[in-house]
């Protein structure tokens, strides 16, 4: 022992969540168990001193002043790692907040603002509730108890406020988590006329509550004590997130729903009994807290976070509260299923006007395994329902499918939901620095996308920087929906187009950029022109592609009018090289499109010594297409012969005679 | 009990059984939610072990560590070991004021044969935490001891 412990150690932590690693204890074993706490914080950040409660051999090492020898441990022993919640191990009961364990650790929380309530009118009706709630899919993952109580359980934890509330009222907290109610729950969206007794139960146990002396301070202060506060929590936990959403209104919505429904019974207590339809309103939101039946609202909202990483905030109180859990539960749907994940379609503005999610978080959910066995069994199990849903929700989409026929179109779908598409999709979305949050720029620029996609309705929100995306991502796609485009280019879509082109072609160049394009297939053509390669590759191939022809033309004489500026970066290069004579350069550079190594190599081969001569060096392309070419007359200027090589080399098929006549003169 | 390939069954002697166990559990192997050794590392019968149960996330239980003493008599592995929380908990197969699990209450330990070993028997436990009657127990506040 003594030789071991001035030596240093080497422990292996396990941590609860599977993953292992090693420290290295100097001392060994007169090392102590704080200091051996801080090494494990130092190699993890994560995992402060404070939470760790190191567990070997079934014991808890919790005397930190003791030495690792005191409890027996030996040199590469394993120790296990249990994070608290609380530092120290006393914590107090119920507080434990178990990150370790929580499988969905990496989803992102709190609600996602944007997620709104669907307006009113959009509420789906009783039967589709239920046919939705019938669909296999949806059975598969409602008929699954552990996975419904770990995403409650991640609802929960997420939101500190809930917790909060939880702690101090414990039987919010056994509502939760018991299971019969869920199911209870699950039940009742499934049959609608459940649903409409057990509302009406509400409502009638509500008014005899009312009736019974202090009963309805019993009532309100439920109302004060838990509804308050939990709605609350979570609409700050959706609002919160997206300070810059600009979309307020849905919040109001929010409010004035939580308002319009709870504050009328005892906010004015001339009228105790509230008439038949306010308490029509009142018996969900106050019922709720009062028959326990608080989960439903949570229930959706931990939907939202499990399907979108979006809470839905406040809308899964508030539309609890003002008309019952369809809505949210639709709300829910949008966000797992069409919402194709929420930001994979965001154009399904449908049900959350303004509903973006943070594409960072879209980004992290879209890696979360779970979500990608989910969207994969949907997307393999029923292609139909899922395009239905698509279609819903936007007006775009469903024209474009209805000219598809149906394998095409969910093809279509199903690539949509490739997590690596969407990634990507969601990634151009940001680099093209238009934030789904950014709804404020978007409106202006909706309708006419909107009426040129011939949707004809305006989707909201977040959604139309997508759809336009979506639609110059898969260009053909586009020019399906009917080619109909408005006469204006929507602003957004042209920047698209334009970047796809910065990034397909080798032309960054300014040519394109500066005509603002009439119509559509202009649009295309610039794409393509992108496609095919930079504006001024030789001759050959604006001659082979009549599709290019006048465009590139334009666009060549814009380039000879600015050499300098086009090769601007290689000029420079070469400059650093030591090449200092810039027309030479410059020459050379546009004889071989730009390729600044064959220009480096014809300046070292000809041995470039910086005359001013630059006609006595031929690009090898002119060497073997014209050997007998004669040095252009040392008195031309620079541009002038810049001009004539051009058009020698644009014209390559005359130039044998050209060298004819040379030849004669 | 093992069989060869040729179908004889093999007995495990005790001692080595135990080892067996004793190795997987130091090195770490198998669930990270529970972790068992010996109270002394010298202790050449293998007798007394300390065990440690992570309450499973959603329950009462969630994020709790509940440590219990496990004794292997020297029938081990034909009956099953005994076993006493000496965290204070609040369980149905639990003995309310010594903390002794009781046996004919852990699946587990009720069907006990040579091949279950300790860890099972401590998973069996925690899977009990989970069961509907035990997930909403009230527990005892946190470091509480029998």
């Amino acid at each position: 022992m003594a030789s071991s412990s001035s030596s240093s150690w080497l422990l292996t932590i396990r941590i609860s969540n599977g993953d292992r690693f090693t420290i290295n204890v100097p001392n060994g074993s007169l090392n102590k168990i704080k200091d051996t706490k801080l090494i494990i914080q130092n190699t993890k950040v994560e995992l402060e001193s404070s939470r760790q409660r190191l567990v070997y051999k079934g014991r808890i090492l919790d005397d930190d002043e003791r030495t690792l020898a005191d409890y027996g441990i030996v040199n590469q022993s394993t120790l296990f790692l249990v994070l608290s919640a609380v530092a120290g191990s006393g914590g107090g009961g119920n507080n434990n907040n178990n990150n370790a364990f929580n499988p969905f650790g990496g989803m992102p929380n709190g609600g996602m603002p944007g997620m709104n309530m669907p307006q009113p009118g959009q509420q789906p009706s009783p039967e589709q509730m239920s046919s939705m709630m019938n669909s296999p899919m949806m059975q598969s993952l409602l008929d699954n108890p552990t996975m419904m109580r770990q995403a409650m359980q991640m609802s929960i934890e997420s939101n500190p406020q809930l917790q909060e509330m939880i702690n101090s009222n414990p039987q919010l907290r056994e509502a939760y988590s018991d299971p019969a109610m869920l199911d209870q729950m699950i039940q009742m969206m499934r049959n609608p006329d459940l649903m409409q007794q057990t509302q009406r139960n509400q409502e009638l146990a509500m008014s005899q509550l009312e009736n019974m002396p202090g009963g309805f301070n019993a009532l309100s202060s439920m109302y004060h004590n838990i509804q308050e506060p939990l709605m609350e929590a979570q609409t700050q936990s959706g609002g919160t997130e997206n300070s810059t959403n600009t979309s307020s209104t849905p919040r109001s919505t929010n409010e004035g729903a939580i308002g319009s429904a709870m504050s009328n019974p005892w906010g004015s207590p001339a009228a105790p009994v509230p008439s038949p339809s306010a308490s029509n309103n009142n018996a969900n939101a106050g019922g709720g807290g009062a028959g326990g039946g608080m989960p439903p609202p949570n229930l959706m909202n931990m939907m939202n976070q499990m399907g979108a990483g979006g809470g839905a905030g406040g809308t899964g109180a508030g539309g609890a509260g003002g008309s019952g859990m369809p809505p949210n539960l639709m709300t829910m749907m949008n966000q797992m299923g069409a919402g194709g994940a929420g930001g994979g379609m965001p154009g399904a503005g449908g049900g959350m006007p303004g509903g973006m999610p943070n594409p960072d978080q879209m980004m992290e959910l879209l890696d979360n395994p779970m979500m990608t066995q989910m969207m994969s069994q949907m997307v393999d199990q029923n292609p139909d329902q899922l395009r239905q849903m698509l279609e819903n929700q936007n007006p775009m989409l469903r024209q474009m499918f209805q000219n598809m026929p149906s394998e095409q179109a969910n093809q279509m779908i199903r690539s949509m939901m490739n997590p690596q598409a969407m990634r990507s999709m969601i990634q151009m979305q940001q680099r093209s620095g238009m934030g789904g949050m950014n709804n404020a720029s978007s409106p202006p620029s909706t309708s006419s996308s909107a009426g040129g996609g011939g949707g004809g309705s305006v989707p909201t929100g977040g959604g139309i920087d997508f759809s336009n995306l979506l639609s110059g991502g898969s260009g053909t796609g586009m020019g399906m929906s009917g080619g109909s485009q408005g006469q204006q280019q929507p602003p957004d879509f042209s920047n698209i187009m334009q970047q796809m082109q910065g990034m397909m072609g080798t032309n960054g160049g300014g040519g394109q950029n500066q005509q603002q394009q009439p119509d559509f297939s202009n649009l295309m053509q610039q794409m393509q022109q992108g496609m095919m390669g930079n504006g001024n590759s030789g001759g050959g191939s604006s001659i082979a592609n009549p599709w290019l022809g006048a465009q590139q033309q334009q666009q060549q004489q814009q380039n000879v009018q600015h050499p300098a500026d086009r090769y601007r970066n290689q000029l420079q290069s070469l400059r650093d090289m030591g090449f200092d004579n810039e027309q030479q350069c410059l020459q050379l550079l546009q004889q071989n499109n730009g390729n600044l190594n064959r220009a480096v190599d014809i300046l070292l081969m000809g041995g470039g010594n910086g005359s001013g001569n630059s006609g006595s060096y031929t690009s090898p392309v002119a060497v073997a297409s014209s050997p007998p070419l004669p040095p252009p007359a040392p008195s031309a200027s620079s541009s002038s012969q810049q001009q004539q090589q051009q058009e020698e080399d644009n014209k390559t098929p005359p130039e044998p005679k050209d060298a004819q006549d040379k030849k004669d003169d | 009990m093992q069989r060869t390939p040729a179908g004889e069954t093999v007995i495990t002697p005790r001692n080595f059984r135990l080892l067996e166990e004793l190795e997987n559990s130091e090195k770490g192997h198998g669930d990270m939610s529970i972790s068992f050794g010996l109270v002394e590392s010298g202790d050449t019968f293998l007798s007394d072990w300390n065990g440690g149960i992570l309450g499973p996330a959603g329950t009462q239980h969630d994020g709790r560590f509940y440590q219990l003493l496990i004794h292997c008599t020297q029938e081990y592995p034909a009956v099953p070991p005994t076993i006493r929380f000496t965290s204070k908990i609040n369980m149905s197969c639990i003995d309310s004021k010594t903390g002794v699990v009781e046996k004919n209450k852990v699946p587990a330990m009720k069907n006990w044969n040579r091949n279950t070993g300790i860890e099972k028997v401590l998973q069996s436990i925690r899977m009990e935490m989970c069961s509907d009657k035990n997930r909403r127990l009230k527990q005892p506040a946190e470091g509480a001891t029998f």
